[in-house]
């Protein structure tokens, strides 16, 4: 086994270990990267960073990460390039067309009883999608709060195309109908 | 649906969609009923994890605990040792002045001292929200809070807030405001809604919530609001400033 396979096996074994490692030497390079080559703020590339470390786990947890090509930091800097890569587009999305043509403002004021509604309906949604354990939990969040399109999920989640994240985020769909 | 009603709305919710898509996906959905259902279904998915972090997804307990984040630079290179020691016992020489000479700081101190800006997100549309217009009202109080004159937004955003008593995201910073120009009270009474709530600003407001009831000498809602900030996956960014707080009530 080599190194960087030692890696992924210190982090089953001692992961406080592991992760203070990352957080102790990737996080300030992956900041200071961020900086110096994305228009981000330190603020949002802190909470990318994190971000990036939770997906990493849940690729060891699922066993879509089971072989490094380089080590833990470089593959955390290919989540993080991703995730700032879809940041980016959700920022400049004030302006963007589009959003005229399908304004989702709530038609009037609705009042603190129909806010309580809403909030109770995204409850109600949100504990089906959770029950739906993952990758669903993590494909539909990636998808739908920090928008990242199919080719950056497949990246960052470790599948093969782009297509499977499709038909994988349409079964999701599908049973949420249900 | 039809499989580019599919495609355009991944853009759609991907931020990358065009004017002449935007266009496009309009006419499918006013043509097909099914498309339309489907835009509306998606939007409240879209609503639905809005708030939720993706590290609820894992199973394994050590690990979930694993990934806190410790405090920058609490993982020292051993080739930092050195470096380390010298700051040490300059530390300890200044603590020993500081023992002679100060008396210890008061609360007060050590809040406005571990106070961090937040800055204004209030640009960023996260997926599935509102695309609305807002007031020039609205505007005026964010340019204030973008110029960091504090109480001047604080003013403004209390009126705002009055008018729409129901946005998080007006009230959370408001209650920033208010800490940031040291109306503690008044930063309690706005933040106390948030961290109640689910919204995207809950975790900060968590920390904001625990300067305003330190500085007001509420010590059990300090250590309440700073211990849960410092347990959530997302308490990142003020991580150092919230236990500092903390070690000195």
């Amino acid at each position: 086994m080599n190194g960087k396979q030692n890696e992924l096996e210190d982090f089953r074994n001692y992961p406080n270990k592991v992760t203070t490692g990352i957080y102790g030497k990737c996080r300030p390079k992956f900041i200071g990267w961020g900086k110096e080559n994305t228009r981000t703020s330190a603020h949002d590339l802190d909470d990318i960073f994190q971000n990036a470390v939770i997906i990493m786990v849940l690729n060891i947890e699922s066993g879509r990460l089971t072989e490094l090509a380089g080590t833990l930091c470089t593959y955390l800097f290919g989540i993080g390039k991703n995730l700032i890569q879809a940041f980016r587009r959700k920022q400049g999305r004030i302006g963007l067309p589009g959003d005229d043509l399908f304004p989702i403002t709530k038609e009037t004021d609705p009042g603190a009883e129909a806010q309580l509604i809403a909030e109770q309906e995204d409850a109600l949604l949100w504990a089906k999608v959770d029950a739906l354990g993952e990758p669903c939990r993590s494909l539909l969040i990636l998808t739908y709060r920090e928008g990242l399109n199919s080719q950056e999920i497949a990246d960052v989640l470790g599948y093969a195309s782009p297509e499977v994240v499709r038909q994988l985020r349409k079964r999701c769909l599908d049973k949420l109908r249900k | 649906m039809e499989n580019r009603a599919d495609l355009l709305l991944e853009s759609y919710f991907a931020n990358s969609l065009t004017r002449e898509e935007a266009n496009e996906l309009k006419t499918l959905a006013d043509a097909d009923p099914a498309v339309a259902a489907e835009i509306k279904f998606q939007r409240s998915v879209a609503a639905s994890v809005r708030a939720r972090n993706l590290s609820g997804g894992i199973q394994n307990p050590t690990w979930k605990e694993a990934i806190h984040p410790p405090f920058p630079g609490k993982a020292l290179k051993v080739s930092m040792w050195p470096r380390l020691a010298y700051a040490a016992a300059a530390t300890l020489a200044l603590l020993i002045v500081a023992y002679v000479f100060l008396t210890p700081p008061d609360i007060q101190m050590v809040v406005a001292e571990n106070t961090r800006d937040y800055p204004n997100k209030m640009a960023f549309k996260s997926l599935g929200e509102e695309a609305e217009t807002v007031s020039p009202e609205v505007i005026r109080a964010f340019e204030q809070y973008d110029q960091k004159n504090y109480r001047a937004a604080a003013e403004a955003l209390a009126t705002i807030v009055a008018n729409s008593p129901d946005r998080m995201d007006y009230r959370f910073y408001q209650g920033v405001s208010l800490v940031q120009a040291g109306q503690y009270q008044a930063a309690v009474e706005a933040l106390a809604v948030v961290v109640n709530t689910q919204s995207e600003q809950k975790t900060a407001a968590m920390y904001y919530l625990g300067l305003a009831c330190a500085a007001t000498g509420d010590k059990e809602c300090a250590k309440q609001q700073l211990n849960a900030y410092l347990a959530s996956p997302e308490g990142v960014t003020y991580k150092k400033q919230a236990q500092t707080v903390l070690d000195a009530l």
